[in-house]
């Protein structure tokens, strides 16, 4: 396993060096906008233009950009930001908490409520209980999640005139109640259509395994059925899951971006947002390679945790 | 205040405080939209009460109430830094609350107001001589409170006109030639040349390159990335990564009382319905519905609780045609001009909330011409006779020509498809054309690559310049972005830069405002929105009609008592 292991990190700088020239150019193509017209703006003088664009040496030959960019890269050193001209890394930083802890409670929303709901309409296939779960996770995967989101800041104000918490980030060691307040209803709606997914995946996966003689086997030698279920029937259909669950943390890392936008928190969605939208080149290529480094390791994290889960899987 | 005694008299230390005893709620809305896009309003008053600055009007118990609270404001947008010279949105809130300025010119009366400055003489048209009133910055390491010299304004607007990252006008660039500091309270400003706008809010009255920081910090500008110290009503408290801003009352601040507000915060909030909801949960103390039916929802949900100001706004939606090829005959403009229906733009794109705007929008009163005096120029809307100009220049109508506008934006979009209905009406075929910002901006609107029209609604300027600057043969060292070269016009916007008399250079302004219509120039002014700032009645003291200095007040407070 550890040469697999090793094989697969062997190709994460290729990837890496792939998406990194293909955002730095794609961003200077001809048919790109240019960041120093936007940031001057409307009545700006061609003379402030050519100030400003020589200093974030945009006015250098597009070879010249490179080289010099690789060069900081190779240095760990990701540039400045155009427009606050702060570090970006630094400024990466400071929001990764943030962003985090909306994926973690995304993800652990979706997988805490998927599974458990995938688990009791597996058990009790075909009752009023399974019909109404199945029904919930048909209606959760059909309403997009911005559209829960802004009902949850509209509906309340209707209702209540109260306003859910927005716009702010408060530490969880620093206040946890103020920090659940303001994390746990967003995510939690963010979670509802990962979570109506994992239920169908689990519920039919598990009945599946149910069908197995094995599982006739640990029934018929005794065991008690929250042991079976939860010990034989689960870990036996994890692996499907599991990859499920890898493929989540991508689209919830998405959907937090959607989420910063909607509650106004200044995340790294925000600040690609921002970014995106102002070219701010150095960001946007440094936060796509982040991204396709952390989506490339869930991948692989996800890959070599089927040996853990099954014995059987081995890596050659 | 008059020809070459501009500003010659002495100003009393009561005068400048009145000067300085101006309101408006809503700081962040306005710093955070500013210039920076033309979707946002800002508050933008409209009446020019008198020459006087106005005071917050007292209320009967007022003397009794403790003034005091913390204002909660919206803010629209995360900044990419909190350094005023390296971002816009930054140097505008930070130029309303924590900086100090020498002067500042409200729209409405267009006369400056002493801020800092104590005494001004501008006997000489390239020399200003200011005193200064005596002010202390915060007390914040490493500043510690000291008393605001000379050599601070010197440093701070020697350094901002080279800033790269901030807009700074021509007058920054080419007209200030340097500043003298002979003793800590004489501030002597040299310029090269003649300007009457010297003293306008986008000159030596900006909110953004005007503002006052210690000298350390003038000659090291990346102190400010991590720590602001002003000597404005407030000083910086903290934020989070460029939001959520809080600044508290300077203890030391120069009129004695003020700032009555112990602070304000600012609360990111982006989307519109998450403002309106923070508004309802008082979690934000004022917004500005984006159209009439939210303004009545929220009037309705809460009655006389809320107040709400109506204020025309100097971002005017404008058509811009070609002065050359097909469109070089004026009587083809003349056409153009005449298929406009503004009560339409306005009844369509503001539910009737908008007034006809000409060049110079109607908040800048004593440059404007008015409704009336445009009505037969301007205004006239007059399909049969638009249609026989066409026919007797022999226009080609079976051509498609193009309208460029910026998307994304309903509004954008929305005044293109009128535009084009309009046009229709007189046979001209209009193909609309979306394009992003930095294409419409750099190619279309820069590189003048249209052969129709482009439509967009401009920035909401606090100076009348920046609008009769659109006939100028020359914007911004790029050729008229519509091809309409006239010198008599060029000339005639030159000339009133150099009049000096307050009056007759308003005078100068409007004449060249009809010398436009007079030549037909392809630049079509439709409408001023209103927008509608809805607070809640505990926000006291608030005073509208100042335009974007209306925001220097120390005399808003929260009573909810």
């Amino acid at each position: 396993m550890r040469q697999y292991a090793l094989r697969r990190l062997a190709y994460l700088p290729l990837i890496a060096a792939f998406v990194a020239i293909l955002t730095f150019f794609v961003l200077r193509s001809p048919w790109s906008q240019d960041p120093v017209t936007l940031m001057v703006g409307m009545g700006g003088s061609v003379e402030q233009e050519e100030a400003l664009r020589e200093d974030l040496g945009l006015d250098d030959p597009l070879v010249v950009q490179f080289g010099r960019w690789l060069g900081d890269l190779a240095r760990l050193d990701f540039g400045e930001t155009f427009r606050g001209r702060q570090p970006v890394w630094d400024e990466v930083v400071e929001r990764m908490p943030v962003t985090f802890e909306i994926l973690f409670l995304s993800v652990f929303f979706s997988a805490t409520i998927g599974i458990t709901l995938g688990v009791i309409t597996a058990t009790r296939q075909n009752t009023l209980l399974d019909y109404a779960f199945r029904g919930l996770a048909v209606f959760g995967q059909s309403i997009p999640d911005f559209f829960l989101l802004v009902l949850l800041i509209v509906l309340p104000s209707i209702w209540w005139n109260y306003s859910p918490p927005v716009g702010g980030h408060v530490s969880i060691f620093q206040d946890p109640w103020e920090n659940l307040r303001l994390y746990v209803p967003p995510t939690l709606l963010l979670a509802v259509g990962g979570s109506a997914g994992m239920m169908r995946l689990v519920r039919s996966t598990m009945l599946e395994v149910m069908r197995q003689d094995y599982m006739r086997t640990a029934a018929a030698k005794g065991l008690p059925n929250r042991s079976v279920v939860w010990s034989h029937a689960l870990r036996n259909s994890m692996i499907p899951i599991v990859t499920y669950l890898g493929n989540q943390v991508t689209v919830l890392f998405f959907g937090a971006l959607i989420l910063e936008q909607i509650f106004s928190i200044n995340g790294i969605g925000q600040f690609l947002f921002i970014s995106v939208s102002t070219f701010d080149f150095p960001v946007v290529q440094f936060l796509v390679l982040y991204t396709a480094l952390i989506v490339i390791t869930i991948n692989i994290l996800v890959d070599l945790s089927y040996a853990v889960i099954d014995p059987r899987v081995r890596y050659r | 205040m008059n020809g070459h005694n501009y500003w010659t008299r002495r100003v009393s230390r009561r005068q400048a405080l009145a000067g300085a005893a101006t309101a408006g709620i809503g700081t962040a809305a306005f710093a955070v939209a500013g210039c920076g896009d033309d979707d946002e309003e800002t508050p933008t008053p409209t009446t020019a009460p008198t020459g006087e600055t106005p005071a917050a009007s007292p209320t009967q118990a007022e003397a009794q109430i403790n003034k005091d609270g913390i204002l909660k404001s919206r803010q629209t947008a995360p900044y990419s830094t909190i350094n005023p010279w390296k971002g816009l949105d930054s140097g505008l809130l930070w130029g309303f609350t924590i900086f100090d300025h020498l002067w500042a010119t409200p729209r409405d009366t267009g006369k400056p107001e002493p801020f800092l400055a104590d005494t001004i003489e501008h006997a000489d048209p390239l020399k200003i001589v200011v005193t200064l009133k005596e002010s202390y910055f915060h007390d914040m390491a490493p500043i510690n409170g000291r008393l605001v010299k000379a050599s601070d304004v010197k440093a701070s607007w020697e350094a901002a006109a080279v800033q790269s990252a901030i807009s700074a006008s021509n007058w920054w660039r080419n007209i200030l030639e340097g500043l003298d500091a002979p003793d800590d309270r004489t501030v002597i400003i040299r310029m090269k040349a003649v300007d009457a706008w010297t003293y306008s809010s986008t000159n030596s009255a900006s909110a953004v390159v005007s503002s006052i920081v210690p000298e350390e910090m003038a000659k090291n500008p990346d102190s400010m990335d991590r720590e602001l110290i002003g000597s404005g009503r407030y000083q910086f408290l903290s934020h989070e990564n460029g939001t959520n801003f809080k600044v508290r009352r300077h203890p030391k601040w120069r009129n004695e009382g003020e700032p009555y507000l112990a602070g304000i915060d600012y609360r990111l909030i982006q989307e519109q319905a998450q403002a309106l909801a923070a508004f309802s949960a008082k979690e934000i103390d004022s917004v500005i519905p984006a159209n009439r039916l939210e303004r009545e929802q929220l009037v309705q949900r809460h009655g006389n609780e809320v107040v709400v100001d109506n204020d025309v706004s100097t971002a005017s939606w404008i058509l811009l045609g070609r002065g050359d090829g097909i469109w070089a005959d004026a009587r083809v403009r003349q056409a153009v001009g005449l298929a406009l229906d503004r009560k339409e733009f306005i009844d369509l794109m503001s539910f009737g909330d908008g007034v006809p705007a000409g060049p110079v929008p109607p908040p800048f009163t004593a440059y404007a011409l008015t409704e009336e005096q445009m009505k037969d120029t301007f205004f006239k809307h007059d399909i049969d006779q638009a249609k026989a100009l066409l026919a007797e220049a022999g226009f080609d109508t079976s051509k498609e020509y193009q309208l460029k506008y910026i998307v994304p934006g309903d509004n954008r979009a929305q005044m293109a498809q009128i535009s084009q209905a309009q046009l229709a009406k007189i046979g001209i075929k209009v193909k609309l054309i979306g394009e992003d910002l930095g294409t419409w901006l750099q190619q279309s609107l820069y590189g003048s690559q249209y052969d129709g029209f482009v439509g967009f609604q401009n920035l909401a300027y606090d100076d009348p310049t920046s609008y009769i600057g659109f006939y100028s043969k020359e914007i911004g060292g790029r050729q008229n972005w519509a091809h309409f070269f006239d010198d008599e016009l060029d000339q005639a916007i030159k000339d009133q830069k150099t009049i000096l008399d307050d009056d007759l250079r308003a005078e100068a302004v409007k004449d060249i405002q009809r010398k436009a219509f007079a030549k037909q120039a392809p630049l079509w002014f439709l409408f001023s929105p209103v927008t509608q700032t809805t607070t809640w009645s505990y926000v006291k003291g608030r005073i509208t009609g100042r335009g974007s200095y209306g925001l220097h007040n120390g005399r808003v407070y929260i009573d909810k008592s």
